[in-house]
């Protein structure tokens, strides 16, 4: 499936949070939103998600208007990690990746064999089912995310849109977690994940396509996009890059207005 | 603690709601031949023990097991909704509302222009208060400003229902204020029966909807809204049912307290914390709890009869205390 | 100051001696004497108003307007507090002593040999042929044993079942209770007034259409106080309690 918007506008509270914004997400690519805080990353996200609507322009899932879309179709078609684990209950772990199939399951929630597969692969996949009859608020930062993204994964959607899915983890955990959504790329499901750190962007990503102050700056191949000259003006930052087996890596390392600049380091 | 299976709970629980159902009519103030009662009333004979069994002792029973059902049943919904775990009909002011509601019908003598003024006045009062809720505190708000939107409209209403009723020409109105804050099952017939429960009925089918919904926002309005619930539909469900049903059940009963309250957080753990589970079990519980609060009324005998919500808050009080000082050790 | 100690006043006393009356004697709905109250200015008890008056003496009842009895004791001006007989002989007393304290002796006397004379034209019942009834009132309040009303059941040839039943002086009692006496007859206030309260509710209850009883409707005003509307209240329910035994007789 492919989800494109279209020429979006978004206001909030009177401000205009995306201006005319336009991307294409299809099947078997990964793309990295990135750009600073502020930019406009989560409201695409959520736009493109469906879950809130645009003032103006078209979120389109294979061609068709999202709006058009009743919402277990939407369901069905994508599924959405938020940013925030803030699940306040003692709910335990395997029911809560289980709701990951809320929209298989009938009015009043019978799960079928096929249901029970999906959250046991999904668990496995995350690495979190020796935490099945653990209480998720007593869960640590890190198990939280692998246990919320375990639910993202068992919707088994062939689109899967992540807010910041690594943030909070330790380096083997990031690893391990963009690991998974390539893997769900690689198995023919388009991933749009909103990342912070742009060496994982580069290292993973099949296309970035960074944002600044509402605007999509620049879309391409991670290579193209993370210039120095875009860096310092978009993240206000100086990097230290080089390759490794033909994928760039960055080390932010100073902020651009800064004397001590690293781009001289570079060599 | 492994969550009890869910079926074998709700049998238990039905059980114990059909028992305090029995008790509750067993139970009365003069001696009674139910056997007999029951025997006559099928019979189509108007005797004394049948009027006594059908005019007060079954209506008080279905009623307080319908007043109790709503109150555990919309207690349980809002905290699932509201993500609150204060929320419940009394604390947030939504049966003070829907308290006002009934009494400005009631004593304005609009109740006797048409049948069901009285519910209709207690829902809209009940409406008002969940609709003022919902932009005072939101959803999701912190557990501060729900319950001082709860505190300001309760206050609000309590007292524009003490202004209502001194200023009913009758001398009695002013004595009755008891009644409407505390509630009352005394002395309720058929007719109280016949006018609340079938919209109560559709209040708690509005409300057991969502039940699959209130699960899945456990993981916050954007990821369930991703899982398919249409948030404003649940929402207008939820306000709907809340307002239906409380609304109707204070009209004929008064704003019985803590019941909402008290109950969900009993069976929250047996429920395995399942927002949605926990709707049906919290209503039976509610059920359960209110009648044996009625019966504990009777077998007290004290005159004049204790009030239902003197009860319930006897039992409830020191329970929300309870609730807060854990609330406060766990920490913001 | 009070509804009841108002109605001997204005029955006992020249109206020209009468200064003030409450508020409440001037409605014609609770008071027997509205028509003569409305002469002359009403009072709501406060202390300020009365002091107003100059007033030579004040008539209160024993259980109301404490606070302005209190203050103007202390300010020096004599109160009379005048107690709630609880029978009829009581009332009668309190005619006696009050028409003699005010120096209206001839009016005194006039008020209770009418009294007599007309409670003497009160047929008797045999104990046995008594028709049962029971007393209630807004809210489920009912009348037992030592209460003026009691009085005035017995008199009125009724047996009082809330006083057989052990029930002193006054208290709530459920319909239950009310059905397992099965009585005969059920008074009830006359006229509810407006507005409708919970209080009247219960007198509307189904149950209370399906007992076979007969339901007497007394104005409140005749048995509210312990005065000569007493008399009126005893005629009119010693007439309903001859017809159910006419009727009991008959069938």
């Amino acid at each position: 499936m492919t989800i494109e918007a279209e020429n979006i506008v978004a206001r909030l509270n009177g401000k205009t949070v995306l201006d005319g914004v336009s991307l294409t997400l299809s099947p078997g690519e990964m793309v990295g939103l990135i750009g600073p805080n502020g930019a406009g990353k989560t409201t695409l996200l959520r736009l493109m998600a469906g879950i809130a609507m645009p003032q103006r322009g078209k979120v389109r899932y294979d061609g068709r208007d999202i709006s058009q879309l009743d919402f277990r179709t939407r369901a069905l078609a994508r599924a959405y990690l938020a940013q925030s684990d803030d699940v306040q209950i003692p709910l335990k772990v395997e029911r809560l990746v289980a709701l990951g199939r809320a929209p298989y399951t009938g009015v009043f929630g019978r799960e079928t064999r096929a249901d029970v597969r999906a959250i046991e692969r999904a668990m496995s996949e995350a690495d979190v089912s020796h935490l099945r009859s653990r209480a998720f608020n007593t869960l640590s930062g890190g198990e939280r995310r692998r246990v919320l993204l375990a639910r993202a994964l068992c919707v088994e959607a062939p689109l899967l849109l992540a807010d910041e899915p690594v943030a909070a983890l330790d380096p083997a955990h990031q690893l391990a977690v963009m690991g998974l959504l390539a893997a769900s790329r690689d198995r023919g499901a388009g991933v749009l994940v909103i990342l912070h750190d742009l060496t994982l962007a580069a290292r993973f990503c099949d296309r970035l396509a960074l944002m600044d102050r509402g605007k999509l700056v620049a879309v391409g191949r991670p290579a193209e996009v993370l210039n120095d000259d875009r860096l310092r003006a978009t993240y206000g930052i100086e990097v230290l890059h080089g390759m490794q087996g033909g994928v760039p890596w960055l080390l932010p390392w100073a902020l651009a207005n800064s004397r001590n600049g690293g781009a001289e380091n570079n060599g | 603690m492994r969550a009890c299976p869910h079926a074998a709970l709700l049998v238990l629980l039905g059980s114990l709601t059909a028992l305090l159902l029995a008790a509750s009519i067993a139970v009365g103030y003069a001696p009674l031949d139910i056997a007999q009662a029951a025997r006559d009333w099928l019979h189509g004979d108007m005797s004394l023990p049948a009027l006594v069994l059908s005019e007060l002792r079954i209506p008080r029973a279905v009623l307080g097991l319908t007043v109790g059902f709503t109150l555990g049943l919309t207690g349980a919904a809002m905290q699932g909704f509201l993500r609150n775990p204060l929320a419940d009909p009394g604390v947030i002011g939504v049966s003070a509302m829907a308290a006002l509601g009934s009494v400005i019908v009631f004593y304005s003598g609009l109740a006797g222009a048409f049948l069901l003024a009285l519910p209709l006045g207690g829902i809209t009062g009940a409406a008002v208060a969940v609709i003022l809720l919902y932009a005072l505190a939101g959803r999701g708000g912190s557990t501060t400003t729900l319950v001082l939107a709860g505190v300001a409209i309760s206050a609000f209403a309590g007292a524009l229902t003490s202004l209502a009723l001194n200023l009913s020409p009758s001398p009695y109105a002013a004595m009755e204020i008891m009644f409407w804050l505390m509630g009352s099952l005394a002395e309720r017939s058929m007719l109280h029966l016949e006018l609340a429960v079938p919209l109560m009925f559709l209040g708690w089918c509005l409300v057991l909807s969502t039940a699959k919904d209130l699960d899945a926002l456990v993981l916050g309005e954007d990821t369930a809204s991703s899982l398919g619930v249409h948030i404003p539909g649940l929402r207008l469900r939820l306000v709907a049912g809340t307002a239906l049903s409380v609304g109707s059940a204070v009209a004929v009963a008064g704003a019985v307290g803590f019941v909402g309250l008290i109950v969900p957080h009993l069976l929250r753990p047996l429920t395995g914390h399942r927002p949605g589970r926990l709707l049906l079990a919290s209503g039976l519980g509610g059920a359960s709890l209110t009648m044996a609060a009625d019966i504990a009324i009777r077998l007290l005998a004290t005159r004049p009869e204790l009030k239902l919500g003197v009860v319930t808050a006897l039992i409830g009080a020191p329970f929300l205390f309870g609730l807060i000082y854990r609330l406060r050790r766990e920490g913001p | 100051m009070n509804l009841c100690t108002d109605e001997l006043a204005v029955r006992l006393l020249d109206p020209a001696r009468l200064l003030s009356v409450t508020w409440l004697s001037q409605d014609a709905r609770i008071s027997n004497v509205a028509a003569q109250a409305r002469r002359m200015p009403p009072n709501r008890g406060f202390a300020e108003e009365i002091v107003g008056f100059r007033p030579d003496l004040v008539i209160a009842g024993r259980y109301t307007t404490r606070m302005t009895v209190a203050l103007l004791q202390r300010s020096g001006v004599p109160v009379l507090d005048l107690d709630v007989p609880v029978d009829v002989a009581g009332m009668e007393k309190q005619i006696g002593d009050l028409s003699i304290l005010l120096g209206e002796e001839v009016r005194g006397q006039k008020l209770l040999s009418g009294i007599e004379r007309r409670l003497a034209a009160i047929p008797q019942i045999p104990d046995k042929e008594k028709p049962g009834a029971i007393v209630l009132k807004p809210n489920g309040f009912t009348v037992g044993r030592g209460s003026l009303v009691d009085d005035i059941l017995t008199r009125a040839g009724l047996r009082n079942l809330a006083a057989e039943q052990g029930l002193e002086r006054y208290g709530q009692v459920p319909l239950e209770i009310i059905a397992d006496a099965r009585p005969d007859i059920l008074i009830v206030d006359g006229e509810p007034g407006d507005g409708r309260t919970l209080a009247f509710e219960i007198l509307n209850h189904p149950l209370l259409k399906h007992l076979p009883l007969h339901i007497v409707r007394l104005p409140s005003r005749l048995w509210t106080c312990a005065g000569p509307g007493v008399v009126d209240a005893i005629a009119l329910l010693s007439r309903a309690a001859i017809d159910v035994r006419k009727e009991r007789r008959g069938s």
